[in-house]
C-alpha cells in the first residue's frame, strides 16, 4: 500500500518522492516489462520510459482504487504504444496449431518464470502482446482489439496461435506436462 | 476475462506477480532525465508566461497611462499628427473670421498640419493683458515689432505652425502692427476705446504682419475691428492646447517618441563552418551536425528620431539547439620528443574528432563510449551529443520607415551582441541515458548583423502589432577551435506588440 502523500509529493514533482516510488515499485514494473519486451533491454527502455510516463501522468491519479494496479495499466499502454509507433503489429493469419490436452500440475513447481519468459519472447511482437493482454493482464477480445487496432477476430486468433506455440515449446521443454494429462485418461 | 486455458493459466501463474532486479541501477539516470524534462519545462513556461505577461502588460498599461479622451482629440492622419480640436465657445468666432479673412491667408491654409508655439502666444496674450499692445502708436515694445528684418524672422518660424483656430487671434496682432506704424487711423481710435478694458478683451497677438502678407493689406478697417473684438483664449484652453502641442511632438526626447516592444518568436537556426582541415571525419561530423527550431524572446526600446527614422535597442533571449550524431574520432597521434605530432604513432588512448564546435576527446577503451569501425584507427562515438545554449543578446539597430500610417512598413539593420548565459552539453546514449559533457563551449560573445523588413498594425495611437522577419548573419565565429571555424545564424520570425509612451 503506497502512502497518499507519498503519491501527492510525487505530484508536487519532489523528486525524493519519485526515487521513493521508484524504489518500491522497480521490481514488479520491471516484471511486467520483462514479459512484454524481446529483451532485457528493451525491458529497461520500457521501464525508463515507463517512470517517465508515470511521474508525467502522476497529476491525473485521483485516488480511487489501487495505485498499483493504475501505475501498471499505465505502463501496459505505454508499451503498446510504443509497439503501434514501431509499427511491429500486423494481422497474422496463420492456422492454428493443434495439440492435446494440456496440463501444468505436474510442472508447476518445476519450471520457472525465468523459463516462461524465455518462451514468450520467442513469440512475434503481437502473439505475445495478444497473449500478455488476454492470459496475464485480462483483457477481453475487444479491449485488446481496440487497444491495438486489430478486429477481435484477428486477436483471437493470434490468441489461439499463440497459445499453440507456447503449448508446443512448454511440451518440448517439459514432456511430462502432455504425457501426464494423457495417462490419466 | 472469458474461458481460461490452462496454458493460460500457467504463464499468468508464474508471471503476473513477477518481480526481477534490473541489471543496473537506473535511478540516477531517470532522475538526470526528469530533472532535465523539469528544466526544459521551466524555460517553456517561463518563455510563454513571458510573452503573456508582456502582452497583458502592454494591454493594461494601455488603461492605466493612457488617457484615451486625450488622444481621441487628436486623430492621426497620415503623417501622424494631430488635429487640434477647437473649443466649443471659440468656433463661432473663428468661422466668422475665417470667412472675412480667408482671401488674406492662402499661405496658412497651404499648411494643414502645424505645431503651434503656444509659449510665443501666451506671452503675447501676457502683454496685451499688461496694455503694451493694442495702443495706438505709442507703445515702444510695439514699434519694436515693426522693425521690418526681425518680423520676416519670426514669420519664417511661425508662418507654418498656426492651427486653424488660432486665426482670429493671428489677424488681432496684424492690425496692431499696422496700427503702430500708423498706416491704420481708424485702428488707432478703436485701440484707444479698448484701452479702458484692457485685461478683458486684449487681443492675442500673431506673428503675421503685414509686412510678410501682402493680402493683408487690402483688409478694411471694419473687419479689423470686428477682428479685435474677438475674446482671448482663456488659461485654460492655452493649458490645453500647449498639453497637446506638447504631447504630439516628433522632435526630441519627449516621451511620446519612445516606444517598448515585447516581441518573441521562432528561429531558424544555420550555420556555416570553414574546415581548415581537409579530413573526412570532420566533414562527416560536421554533416552529421543537426540544428533544430527554437526560440526567442524579448524586449525592445524604440525611439522615432524623425518621421522615417527610428532608433532601436534591446535584451533578448535566444536559443541554439545542436545534435550531432554518428561522430567519427579517429586515434590521437603521440607527439614526438619536439612536439610535432607523430602519426605512425598512435599509442595513445585517447581518440578525438572534430565537430562544429571544436575538439571532442574520449578514451578509446571505453567501450560503451567509441566503438571500432572497419577502418583500424577509426572509431565512432557511441553516444550522440546533444547542446543546447541559451544566449543573452542585446541588438542595436535603427530602422526606416517606408509606410506612416495604420500599416507600417520599415527596413531594420543593426549588429546584435550575442552573450553565452548557458550551457548544456550532455552525451545521449542509444538506451536514452544522458550524461553532462564539458568538452564543448562555444565562445563566450559573438556579433551578428541583423536586417530584415518590419511590418505593424496600429490597433490604437498607443497600441501596435508588429512581426518583424529578421535574418542574423554571424560575423564573429562562435567556436574556439583552430581547425574549425563555425558561425551561427538565424532566421527569426519575432511577433509582439508595442506600447507608445
Amino acid at each position: 500500500m503506497v502512502p497518499d502523500e507519498l503519491i501527492k509529493a510525487c505530484q508536487k514533482g519532489k523528486t525524493d518522492a519519485q526515487g521513493e516510488l521508484y524504489k518500491t515499485f522497480y521490481r514488479k514494473m520491471y516484471g511486467v516489462c520483462l514479459y512484454y519486451a524481446k529483451d532485457e533491454t528493451e525491458a529497461m527502455d520500457h521501464l525508463q520510459d515507463g517512470f517517465i510516463h508515470l511521474f508525467q501522468k502522476i497529476g491525473k491519479f485521483s485516488f480511487q482504487g489501487s495505485f498499483e494496479g493504475w501505475m501498471r495499466r499505465l505502463f501496459v499502454n505505454l508499451i503498446l504504444q510504443k509497439y503501434r509507433s514501431k509499427k511491429l503489429l500486423y494481422p497474422t493469419g496463420l492456422d492454428q496449431l493443434e495439440y492435446g490436452e494440456f496440463s501444468y500440475d505436474n510442472i508447476i513447481d518445476e519450471i520457472t518464470a525465468r523459463d516462461l519468459l524465455e518462451l514468450v519472447r520467442q513469440l512475434s511482437p503481437q502473439y505475445r502482446l495478444v497473449f500478455n493482454l488476454y492470459a496475464i493482464e485480462g483483457y477481453s477480445h475487444r479491449e485488446i482489439a481496440e487497444q491495438l487496432n486489430i478486429s477481435e477476430g484477428t486477436s483471437k486468433s493470434n490468441l489461439s496461435r499463440a497459445r499453440s506455440l507456447l503449448q508446443k515449446k512448454v511440451l518440448e521443454l517439459f514432456p511430462d506436462s502432455y504425457r501426464m494429462k494423457s495417462n490419466g485418461k | 476475462m472469458g474461458n481460461k486455458e490452462p496454458i493460460d493459466e500457467l504463464f499468468r501463474t508464474k508471471l503476473n506477480d513477477l518481480e526481477a532486479d534490473t541489471p543496473y541501477d537506473s535511478w540516477p539516470d531517470l532522475k538526470n532525465q526528469l530533472e532535465r524534462r523539469n528544466r526544459r519545462k521551466r524555460i517553456a513556461y517561463w518563455r510563454y508566461s513571458s510573452v503573456a505577461a508582456a502582452v497583458l502588460l502592454a494591454f493594461f498599461s494601455g488603461y492605466f497611462f493612457d488617457d484615451w479622451n486625450d488622444t481621441s482629440n487628436h486623430k492621426l492622419k497620415e503623417t501622424g499628427r494631430p488635429e487640434i480640436e477647437i473649443p466649443e465657445n471659440r468656433k463661432k468666432d473663428i468661422v466668422k473670421s475665417e470667412n472675412r479673412s480667408s482671401d488674406t491667408k492662402p499661405v496658412q491654409e497651404e499648411s494643414p498640419h502645424v505645431i503651434y508655439n503656444s509659449e510665443r502666444l501666451k506671452n503675447d496674450q501676457k502683454q496685451d493683458a499688461l496694455g503694451t499692445r493694442g495702443m495706438a502708436g505709442n507703445n515702444s515694445s510695439s514699434k519694436a515689432n515693426t522693425t521690418p528684418g526681425k518680423d520676416v524672422d519670426k514669420n519664417d518660424d511661425r508662418k507654418n505652425s498656426s492651427p486653424k483656430s488660432l486665426w482670429a487671434a493671428s489677424e488681432n496682432k496684424a492690425e496692431v502692427r499696422k496700427d503702430d506704424e500708423g498706416v491704420s487711423k481708424s485702428l488707432a481710435g478703436n485701440s484707444e476705446a479698448t484701452e479702458s478694458s484692457i485685461d478683458e478683451s486684449a487681443p492675442v497677438e500673431s506673428d503675421l504682419s503685414n509686412d510678410q502678407n501682402p493680402t493683408s493689406e487690402d483688409n478694411t478697417s471694419s473687419d479689423k475691428i470686428a477682428l479685435n473684438s474677438l475674446p482671448p483664449l482663456s488659461a485654460s484652453e492655452l493649458a490645453e492646447i500647449d498639453g497637446l502641442t506638447n504631447k504630439e511632438k516628433t522632435k526630441g526626447t519627449n516621451l511620446s517618441n519612445v516606444e517598448l516592444a515585447v516581441v518573441a518568436g521562432p528561429t531558424v537556426p544555420f550555420m556555416n563552418v570553414n574546415l581548415k582541415d581537409n579530413s573526412t571525419s570532420t566533414q562527416n561530423n560536421v554533416n552529421n551536425e543537426r540544428l533544430e527550431n527554437t526560440y526567442a524572446t524579448g524586449v525592445k526600446v524604440l525611439i522615432r528620431n524623425d518621421r522615417n527614422w527610428e532608433w532601436q535597442a534591446g535584451l533578448m533571449v535566444n536559443n541554439w539547439v545542436q545534435n550531432s550524431n554518428n561522430i567519427l574520432l579517429t586515434k590521437q597521434p603521440a607527439t614526438t620528443s619536439s612536439g610535432i605530432p607523430d602519426p605512425n604513432n598512435v599509442s595513445s588512448g585517447d581518440v578525438n574528432g572534430y565537430t562544429s564546435l571544436g575538439n571532442v576527446k574520449f578514451d578509446q577503451n571505453a567501450y560503451n563510449q567509441v566503438s571500432l569501425t572497419e577502418e583500424l584507427d577509426q572509431y565512432y562515438l557511441v553516444p550522440n551529443i546533444g547542446q543546447e545554449y541559451q544566449f543573452l543578446e542585446i541588438p542595436i539597430g535603427a530602422a526606416y520607415y517606408i509606410l506612416n500610417n495604420r500599416f507600417e512598413l520599415k527596413l531594420q539593420a543593426g549588429i546584435n551582441t550575442r552573450i553565452l548565459s548557458n550551457s548544456n552539453v550532455y552525451l545521449e546514449y542509444p538506451d536514452g541515458t544522458t550524461s553532462d559533457y564539458e568538452g564543448l563551449k562555444p565562445n563566450n560573445i559573438s556579433l551578428q548583423l541583423s536586417t530584415g523588413p518590419g511590418f505593424a498594425y496600429r490597433i490604437t495611437p498607443r497600441l501596435k502589432l508588429q512581426f518583424d522577419p529578421m535574418i542574423y548573419y554571424g560575423v564573429t565565429p562562435i567556436n574556439q577551435s583552430n581547425n574549425v571555424e563555425t558561425y551561427y545564424h538565424q532566421l527569426l520570425f519575432f511577433s509582439g506588440i508595442s506600447y507608445r509612451f
